[in-house]
């Protein structure tokens, strides 16, 4: 049975592959990102996987932040049936 | 298409492929993901002549969508040169190269044939979608040619226009730049 290997990429782990790209080359991902002459600058292979990481970078903050909504929208629904619990304590 | 659905493709391809008796799988089939709609994957064959061929692609997600695109691809068979720590062929812009096919940069998918140098965009080349070429395509033609000594345009079906007529390198695309923000690391805690 033929194999493959799979890494399900951290946040921590990505950020380590960022900062390792940015201090090889001596400027930011953003930097990468908003000039083309400095990303021509880097050989194509290591190009290639530094805009890969941020794609990752992006898509794991934007999981973060979702799950940090939820979380948020979950507890103001707490806290809202805590405070109806309490009004039908001062009634009763 | 999916990380699952990629990931079938692949094996599917790979159980049928037969490898020629001088190639072997430097590199099986590995992938790094963060959801199924994004994931990069690469794959390396070497062979016998100190030859490679290196696949990677990269897929992500527009927001609304669902499904995922090939959004970075690099496909490049050449001279080993020099290798990794990880004993794996590395690629450097002024190594020499028979076909390289790739979309790095933002200024779109372009081809380095015999030579690093020129990049060839699509405009200059003829009858091959660069962009939309399938992995196991490339694949498959460079063992072709491997095996039968055609020229790999010849096993690729495409022909390159005179060099008067192609069109300079396109500028990066503007959505790179538009997203530069996006990559505003918080400090790691």
């Amino acid at each position: 049975m033929p194999t493959s290997h799979e890494t399900c990429l951290t946040r921590s782990e990505v950020a380590e592959y960022l900062s390792a790209f940015e201090a090889q080359y001596g400027f930011t991902s953003a930097d990468f990102l908003r000039h083309p002459e400095l990303r021509e600058s880097v050989p194509e292979d290591d190009s290639f996987m530094w805009q890969a990481y941020i794609d990752h970078y992006g898509e794991l903050r934007r999981i973060n932040e979702e799950i940090h909504r939820d979380y948020l929208a979950r507890l103001s629904r707490n806290d809202s049936i805590e405070d109806g619990d309490r009004s039908y304590d001062l009634a009763a | 298409m999916d990380f699952l659905q990629h990931k079938k493709l692949v094996s599917d391809n790979r159980a049928r492929l037969g490898l020629p008796e001088d190639c072997t799988e430097a590199l099986e089939p590995e992938y790094q993901f963060t959801t199924r709609y994004f994931w990069t994957f690469r794959w390396v064959f070497t062979f016998r002549d100190r030859k490679y061929l290196q696949l990677r692609e990269h897929y992500t997600k527009k927001a609304g969508l669902m499904h995922s695109e090939r959004s970075l691809m690099a496909f490049h068979y050449g001279a080993i040169v020099s290798e990794g720590a990880d004993g794996l062929p590395t690629y450097r812009p002024d190594d020499p190269v028979d076909i390289r096919i790739d979309n790095v940069h933002g200024t779109g998918a372009h081809l380095h044939y015999g030579t690093p140098q020129p990049h060839h965009y699509q405009e200059s080349v003829k009858d091959l979608d660069l962009a939309g070429l399938e992995m196991i395509t490339f694949i498959k033609a460079i063992f072709r040619h491997r095996k039968s000594s055609r020229p790999i345009h010849d096993v690729l079906h495409f022909r390159l226009r005179p060099p008067e007529a192609a069109a300079p390198a396109p500028a990066a695309a503007p959505e790179a730049a538009a997203a530069a923000p996006e990559v505003q690391r918080p400090p790691e805690t």
